[in-house]
């Protein structure tokens, strides 16, 4: 009896040391290839080798082999002529519990010296995981992928005042879509294009309508990724170097140097800026030069020279100089500017050089408040060209906008937000300046809602008068619904009878209803109304991505 | 100009060489950037978690798991509104370059910008982050040059930026003209070209319809009160003539003129001068002033013309009153004027308020007193001749009562005229 106590205390005391197995469900998340992987790895105390009990649905057992682990994955190797089973499988893996004896005898085991890494590796964060390196492939390399969106675009305008009424109706379907490598050799093909219809009936008029369909982008470019040495595009495209000379029918190449220097230029057509899009008039070739500083693009500059002929005879001759300045996170200071030079054969302006656009904005955006300023100076440029609708030579030869705006805001709470704006203009018969403040809370009733409300006051050379508006925004599961009412009380000042003072009231609902993850749907309505208006808006917007 | 046509072709020779060597420079001296092996996935994975599972499906690298989530916003405390809450990771995450590089520019770092950087870059100012569609886009176009007051409000924008739909608002004019230069030519009453009026339309209309025009009329001819809201044609017949028009009431008003019955302008040969007598505000009521000696006071005013001037003469019409009132004078029966013998001179005893009682003041007291309440004929009790009267006939003193009464009275004698001219008044 005594013989038997010792000997299972002696047995209770080995089974307390030595290591114990245990059963363990697992299953399938994906297969591939020869591989199976299953949802535990480390976690369970899975190790390489070991053997893994799968049970297929339909089949019988399978006895996979685990290669390799993660803490919360493993890759199983399926044995060769077994089909690999469905994910989702389940199975048992026969795991040993380590007890902490080995762990200790682990710890204390010599680990033989590694022999000297010869591969660089990038600097390493001693605060992330350390991975696996992994390996890039070339544009080349990669399969085909398809994306872009649909849109289709309705809106309904009518002024109904009195007995008369103007409707303006505007339809727009279209297309954009981005192509990566269709033709293997990691180029990336963008079409963008739409048709559209728009009718204006008015009273004692003839009604207009008008179908137009364009083609807004349709361009194949190569070496589009940062790295590539050589950047190349041809088609109708719009220029990511120097998009100060707009769309462009022809091509364009550059070259990007270490440092962040990218120089190009580039040859064509310049389309008309108008839905149409006639293009042919104009030609041109446009070189460029920019330089980034790093990542963060502290300083980045940019400066380009374009020369154009329209039918033939000579045209602009422009200068673009593009900056940016970021001193810190917070702070950023752009610039940029078209300078044209004009020749002799302008009549208009005459010989010389002109600051045509110039355009400054400086941005302060801390985690809890920020503030703006943005200035520009606009002229119109003498171009034979038809780049600017309604032009006559006195706005050519004196025409000149000036234009200062201001704003700031605060939120003082993850909830609370206010925003102060103040906007001057400037030109050669008129000015006004307006200002507005608002105020914004968000998470009202349920996460996601929101109300906000504004005032404002603008005195203009058309009219001016104090305002208000006030929104309310609402989640219904996806669905957002926002409300707005806005008046506005303004006097039309230097009539014939004197001043005379209107009070406006417009009031609004929008609509946006995701469905599924790539089609959206937004219905919006608003109408006006109040001292001699009475007019309405409604129209919707449908986009479905792919 | 035959030197700047030279000089020309130089200056841009030079600018050609210029860029040309700069290229070459570049191409020579500057080594060119290059495809890095150690660059790994197109998205940086450094921070990622090592379980692979966790977002790829088993077999390709390029599939995200149907059921991924990531909280974009927690992660990397960069939250994804709108559209780019749905958006697939390498719109942003490519190699076109780090996407810091990118996010430090905002929006423009992945979306083109079709106003070509004339709107500066904060995009959200104007625009949705689901759609894209411009927000409140009438209400913060108060912040312009044109705010969109009155009818302008639901005009569409491609009314007036023919680029809209490109985005290209660049360089729209703000005066009216600009864009209703059309309006302006088509119109024909008034034809606004031919008659030269301004292309300022703001200075005749209001923003909120082109009806009712208020148009500055010249200062020789104001348009007040009745000719106010009058179409131009109503007096500029001849059309799209607007001068040379006379500013004479007969010139348009000859009509009304000759239709004038009450009283017949033509009869009484009034003048064309409407002004001598109406103002602009309505023919139904003349200010005409009747002629001095006969003014139209009280009971005269607001009569017609022809109540007094039958027969449509308005010369030689008599002022006396008997002209028009005889028939009340011989009508009049208390007192009867007639037998009483007054005078057809009404305003003897009447003014032109009304006829009431007259205020004739009757000579010998008959108000108040002992000869107070009396009735006419009480006194005037000849009926040959009321205007004679007696003071003995009706008085209640006796003959032999007065005797005694005047016996001391040298002259005394009881008659009548005795009684008066020793009481004119009544009185003892």
């Amino acid at each position: 009896m005594v013989a038997f106590a010792r000997f299972a205390s002696v047995l209770l005391l080995v089974a307390s040391v030595m290591a114990q197995e245990k059963v363990v469900a697992v299953q399938v998340t994906a297969a591939t290839g020869t591989s199976v992987y299953l949802n535990h790895g480390r976690d369970i105390s899975l190790q390489v080798g070991d053997r893994v009990a799968l049970f297929p649905p339909g089949a019988g057992q399978i006895e996979v082999v685990v290669r390799s682990l993660s803490h919360t994955s493993a890759r199983a190797e399926v044995p060769p002529g077994v089909a690999l089973p469905p994910v989702g499988t389940r199975g048992e893996a026969t795991v040993v519990i380590e007890t902490a004896t080995e762990r200790r005898s682990r710890q204390q085991r010599t680990v033989p010296e590694h022999p000297p890494w010869t591969r660089q590796l990038t600097p390493h964060d001693p605060q992330q995981p350390l991975l696996v390196p992994t390996f890039g492939q070339r544009p080349e390399e990669r399969p085909m992928h398809i994306r872009g969106r649909w849109f289709a675009f309705g809106q309904w305008n009518r002024d109904q005042r009195d007995s008369a009424s103007s409707d303006y109706l505007l339809g727009r379907t279209g297309l954009r879509s981005d192509v990566q490598n269709a033709f293997g050799v990691g180029e990336r093909t963008r079409i963008a294009g739409e048709f559209r219809e728009r009718r204006i009936l008015l009273d004692d008029v003839r009604d207009e309508t008008d179908q137009t369909a364009r083609l807004d982008l349709a361009s194949v470019a190569f070496g589009t990724e940062g790295y590539a040495p050589v950047g190349f595009e041809v088609g109708r495209f719009l220029s990511p170097h120097l998009p100060e000379i707009g769309l462009l029918d022809g091509a364009e190449v550059v070259l990007r140097y270490q440092g962040g220097v990218r120089v190009g230029g580039g040859a064509g057509a310049y389309p008309r800026p108008f839905p149409a899009r006639d293009s042919g008039d104009d030609v041109g070739v446009h070189a460029f030069i920019d330089y980034t500083s790093d990542e963060r693009r502290s300083f980045a500059a940019a400066a380009g020279v374009q020369k154009t002929w329209h039918r033939g005879a000579p045209d602009r001759d422009l200068l673009v100089a593009r900056t940016e300045w970021r001193p810190s996170r917070a702070w950023s200071i752009l610039a940029n500017a078209k300078v044209d030079l004009y020749s002799g054969s302008d009549s208009i302006k005459g010989r010389g050089v002109e600051l045509t656009e110039l355009l400054t904005q400086v941005r302060y955006r801390a985690k809890t408040a920020g503030a703006g300023v943005m200035a520009s100076h606009f002229t119109w440029p003498e171009l034979k060209r038809f780049e600017y609708q309604f032009l006559s030579a006195e706005l050519v030869a004196d025409g000149a906008v000036d234009r200062i705006s201001v704003n700031g805001w605060w939120r003082p709470s993850p909830k609370w937000s206010l925003r102060v704006r103040g906007d001057r203009f400037e030109d050669n018969s008129r000015d006004g300046t307006s200002v507005s403040a608002s105020a914004d809370v968000r998470d009202v009733f349920s996460a996601g809602s929101s109300i906000g409300i504004s005032a404002f006051r603008s005195e203009g050379s058309y009219s001016s008068g104090p305002g208000a508006r006030i929104y309310l925004q609402e989640r219904f599961g996806a669905a957002r619904v926002r409300l707005t009412y806005r008046w506005h009380r303004y006097t039309l000042d230097a009539l014939v009878t004197g001043d005379e003072t209107f009070t406006r009231q417009s009031a609004s609902a929008s609509v946006s209803l995701p469905i599924g993850e790539r089609l959206d749907v937004d219905f919006n309505g608003e109408r006006w109304f109040g001292d001699g208006e009475d007019a309405f808006a409604v129209g919707f917007y449908m986009q479905w991505r792919f | 100009m035959a030197n700047e046509k030279q000089r020309s072709p130089r200056r841009y020779g030079r600018l050609v060489m210029a860029v040309w060597l700069l290229a070459v420079a570049c191409v020579n001296f500057v080594p060119r950037q290059g495809w890095d092996q150690d660059t790994g996935p197109v998205v940086p994975h450094d921070s990622f978690p090592a379980d692979c599972s966790l977002c790829h499906v088993g077999g390709d690298w390029h599939t995200i798991k149907p059921d991924f989530v990531y909280d974009h916003e927690a992660e990397t405390g960069v939250p994804l509104d709108g559209a780019h809450e749905n958006a697939a990771c390498l719109l942003c995450h490519n190699d076109r370059g780090p996407v810091a590089q990118y996010a430090a520019r905002g929006c423009g770092g992945c979306h083109a910008d079709p106003h070509l950087t004339r709107l500066g870059a904060n995009c959200s100012d104007c625009h949705e982050e689901r759609s894209w569609y411009p927000r409140a886009a009438i209400a913060e176009h108060d912040r312009t040059r044109f705010p969109l007051i009155g009818a302008h409000a639901a005009v569409a924008c491609f009314r007036c930026h023919a680029g809209a739909e490109v985005g290209n608002f660049a360089g729209a004019p703000a005066d009216c003209r600009d864009c209703h230069g059309a309006d302006y030519a088509r119109t024909a009453v008034p034809n606004h070209t031919a008659v030269g009026f301004s292309r300022q339309c703001r200075e005749c209309h209001l923003p909120t319809g082109w009806q009712p025009a208020r148009f500055d009329h010249p200062g020789s001819f104001p348009l007040s009160l009745g000719h106010g809201g009058l179409t131009c044609a109503a007096c500029h017949t001849t059309p799209n003539v607007f001068t040379g028009l006379s500013s004479d009431c007969a010139t348009c008003h000859t009509d009304e003129y000759t239709a004038a019955m009450d009283p017949s302008h033509p009869a009484a040969g009034f003048d064309l001068q409407c002004e001598a007598c109406h103002d602009t505000r309505t023919f139904s009521r003349a200010l005409w002033q009747h002629p001095a000696g006969f003014e139209l006071t009280f009971g005269h005013a607001g009569r017609n013309c022809g109540e007094c001037h039958t027969g449509q003469v308005y010369v030689g019409t008599q002022s006396d009153c008997a002209s028009c009132h005889l028939p009340e004078f011989q009508a009049a029966t208390a007192p009867p004027h007639v037998s009483l013998g007054f005078s057809q001179d009404c305003e003897q005893c009447h003014d032109t308020r009304s006829w009431g009682s007259g205020n004739w003041d009757h000579q010998f007291p008959i108000n108040g007193g002992d000869h107070g309440g009396l009735d006419c004929f009480d006194c005037h009790n000849n009926p040959a001749n009321r205007q004679l009267f007696s003071c003995i006939d009706c008085h209640e003193h006796t003959e032999s009562q007065t005797n005694d009464d005047h016996d001391e009275v040298t002259g005394y004698t009881y008659t009548t005229a005795g009684c008066y001219s020793c009481h004119p008044t009544g009185d003892n």
